[in-house]
Parts: structure tokens; sequence; C-alpha cells
């Protein structure tokens, strides 16, 4: 009777640890190709000849909206001015957000031209997410640069991306270091940077 | 010899006057004056190295990357020496190894050879060498011409220029000719980043602060390599924005 209750448990143990080990896999996996066609999608923006800049960039703020955490990365770079956030202007606070964390992204990346993308690795982070690793190289550069994601899923289960590290620069916490400093040189008056926000993605 | 002495002594007092030696985070209390050099900086940047470093691009790239590759392998000895006095032998060892086959196959340097058979540049500076000998990053400051720093990096700044063994052949030259190596350096890097350095400026909504987080940001990493370490420089800031998420849309 006790063995049976040994080889029990034992088989309960080593299928939950297979399940769970397949479950982070499958995560793990699961972000890594989510992001290897992202970098493809964009990739393959910035290497068509047929459209013009200007054509791309909106391609690539379509990109930007639709997979980036925007909410997550709005409240983040508030750092301790999100106190500040209330209903009343949060709606506009959101929208300037979208359209200027989606254009600075985008005409970052204009500069660059096609390439192809590698994926390293993907690394669990529990709760906060996974970092896929990887390193793209374009066409006209001759080192490679790695560019790493920092993707979570959003409240109904969808991968978002949190952050994007180019070459050791974590970009959402750069425009948390400016935008906390310009809150801090307005007395926190979130009025003020959400007209600095529309002036400057005009 | 005795121009490195007085850089040494010049180092140590000026690291026991601003009493930086057991400061072992950042400081940022000069924000004011550092702002004002910044704005000098970009003024000379914008005026002066942005509009020469595009009469400089026109050069064919495989010039503007030989000098590169040059001024990268003057450097070398320097990094050498730093990586020794880190303790990191091995470092040290494989930079000698590139100094030695980019300075004679390479000719000179002007070809990084040593990349193109596996050895990648590794750079290191006195900088890092003050912090693996437990000193703390000082004040943030922003240095004419230079551009952001810690103290502790600005002093380290001054170690390398000294120990730089161009700086001894040029000593008894014209001023503009010894100081030639660091103006062809500078329009090479701003060639070399233009679009990048434009680009950052156009969009930032404060220009001084993005340059200051790129600059510790990437002063951080290069110091802690691996990503756990890493990570906990951002776990503070994360801990609270978690906390405290209202979770919608």
């Amino acid at each position: 009777m006790t063995g049976n209750k040994i080889v029990i448990n034992t088989s309960i143990l080593v299928f939950t640890l297979i399940f769970n080990f397949n479950l982070l896999f499958a995560n793990n996996n699961e972000a890594s190709l989510w992001v290897e066609n992202i970098g493809k999608n964009t990739l393959s923006i910035l290497g068509e000849q047929s459209i013009t800049n200007d054509k791309k960039e909106i391609l690539l703020e379509e990109i930007f909206v639709k997979n980036l955490d925007i909410r997550r990365i709005s409240l983040f770079v508030l750092g301790p001015y999100r106190k500040g956030l209330d209903k009343e202007n949060s709606g506009e606070y959101f929208q300037s957000i979208e359209n200027f964390i989606s254009e600075v992204y985008a005409k970052r990346l204009l500069s660059y031209p096609s390439g192809n993308i590698q994926i390293i690795k993907s690394e669990d982070k529990g709760k906060r997410g996974n970092i896929v690793y990887s390193s793209i190289q374009f066409n006209d550069r001759p080192k490679p640069i790695s560019i790493d994601w920092w993707v979570i899923k959003n409240r109904y289960g969808i991968n978002k991306v949190f952050d994007i590290r180019i070459s050791g620069i974590w970009m959402a916490q750069e425009q948390r270091s400016t935008f906390t400093s310009f809150l801090s040189k307005n007395d926190g008056d979130i009025k003020k940077l959400i007209e600095r926000l529309n002036v400057q993605s005009r | 010899m005795k121009y490195f002495y007085k850089y040494i002594s010049f180092l140590f007092l000026f690291l026991y006057i601003s009493n930086s030696l057991a400061i072992a985070e950042i400081n940022h209390d000069y924000e004011k004056t550092n702002r004002t050099i910044h704005n000098f900086n970009d003024a000379i940047d914008q005026n002066f190295l942005k509009p020469t470093s595009e009469v400089y691009g026109i050069l064919p790239n495989f010039v503007e990357t030989g000098i590169s590759n040059a001024i990268s392998n003057i450097n070398e000895p320097s990094n050498i020496l730093n990586y020794l006095s880190q303790g990191n032998i091995s470092s040290g060892a494989y930079s000698l190894g590139r100094f030695l086959v980019n300075s004679t196959i390479g000719l000179v340097g002007l070809f990084d050879v040593a990349s193109n058979i596996g050895f990648e540049k590794n750079a290191t500076d006195f900088g890092k060498t003050l912090e693996a000998w437990g000193i703390g990053e000082g004040q943030f400051l922003v240095v004419p011409f230079l551009g952001p720093r810690t103290s502790r990096h600005f002093f380290g700044t001054i170690v390398d220029i000294a120990l730089n063994p161009v700086r001894y052949a040029l000593k008894d030259e014209d001023t503009i000719v010894s100081f030639s190596p660091s103006i062809i350096y500078a329009l090479s890097e701003r060639s070399r980043n233009g679009d990048t350095i434009d680009n950052l400026r156009e969009t930032s909504i404060d220009y001084y602060s993005t340059l200051k987080s790129i600059y510790l940001q990437s002063r951080e990493i290069s110091i802690v390599d691996n990503f756990k370490e890493d990570q906990d420089i951002f776990e503070s800031d994360l801990d609270e924005f978690f906390e405290g998420e209202d979770d919608g849309k």
C-alpha cells in the first residue's frame, strides 16, 4: 500500500514537473516566435524599395501601436508622477503618448536598412514576462546589433512589447528619465506634458 | 613619465577634494551647471562638429574605417594596462594579442585583422579600473567637449589621456598637431553616429535627460556584464510600478 502511494506521488510529481517545464518552454518559445514575426515584418518594411520614407514611417507606427503595451509604458514613464494622473486627463494622456511613442520609435528605426533577425534565446521572468534576445544583421553594417525585447502579456493574454533594448539601451527607461525630468521642472503638471507631447508628435 | 605622474597626482588630489571616494551611488547635484555645459556642447556640436563631420563623411567608407581602426588600435595599450590593473589578466592578454596582430598584419592598425579572425574589440577604461578598486561613481557631470561623465569616469578619462602613447609622441608639437588625433576621433564618431544623434535630438522632449539616461545605462551595462545584475538597475522602479498597477485596457 505504502509502495503504491510512493509510486502514485512520484508519478504526480514527475507529471507536474514535465507539464510545467513544457508550459514554461512553450511560453518562451511562443514569445520568441512572436518577436521573430514582428522583427521580420519590420525589416521587410525597412527594406521595401517601392514605398517612400513617409509611408514606411506610417507602417512602422501601425506595428508599434498594435504590438507595444502602450498602457503599461504610459504609466511606467511617469515614474512617481503617475499619482497625478486622474480620470479627467488619463484618456488624453494615453492617446498623446500612443502618438508620441509610436512616432519616436518609428523615426528612430527609419535610419536602419533591411536585414535579418536571429533569435538568440528567451528568458522567463515569471509575472514580468519574457526577455527575448535577438541579433539583427542590418544590410549596411559589418556587425550585427543586439536587440532585446521585453514581452509581457496583457490582461487578455495577448503578447505585447513592454520595452526594447537596442545596443544596451532600454527605450522605455530612457523615456522615463526624460518624462520625469520634464515633470519635475513643471511641478508634476501632466497637462503640460500632454501639450509638449502633442507639439512633439505633430 | 613626468607628465604621467603629474596627471596621477592631479587625479588623486581631485578625488580627495571632491569627496567622491566613498560615494557608492551617482549624485545629481549639479544639474543647473550640467545643463549650461550641455547647451554649450550642443552648440559646438551643431555649429562645428556636425558640419565638419559631414565634410569628413564624404571620405570613402574604407578610409573612414581605416582611420577609426587606427585610432582604436592606438588606445589598445591603454586597454591592456587597465585590464591588468583590474586584475583581469585574460582580457589584458586578449587586448595585447589584438594590438600585436593589428599593429603588424593590420598595417599599424589601419585594418582590424584581429576582429576578422575572431578577436572582437573589447574596450575598457580607467573609470572601470577605479570601479574595480571599489571607488564610487561620484557625481553626474557634463564636461565641456567630452559630454556626460560620472566624476569617476571623468578622472578615468584624464588618466587614459595621460596613458595614451600618442600624447607622448606629439607632446613637443604645436597644440593643433598634438590635439589632432582627438579631433579626428571626434569627427569620426560624429560622422558614424550622425543619424542617431540628430534623431535623438529631434525626438526627445528633454535632450539633456535623454543623453544622461543613455550614458548612465551604457556605463552600467558595460560594467555589469550579466543580465541578472543588469535587471536590478530597474528593479525598484518596476516594483513600484507593478504593485499599484490598475490592470485595464
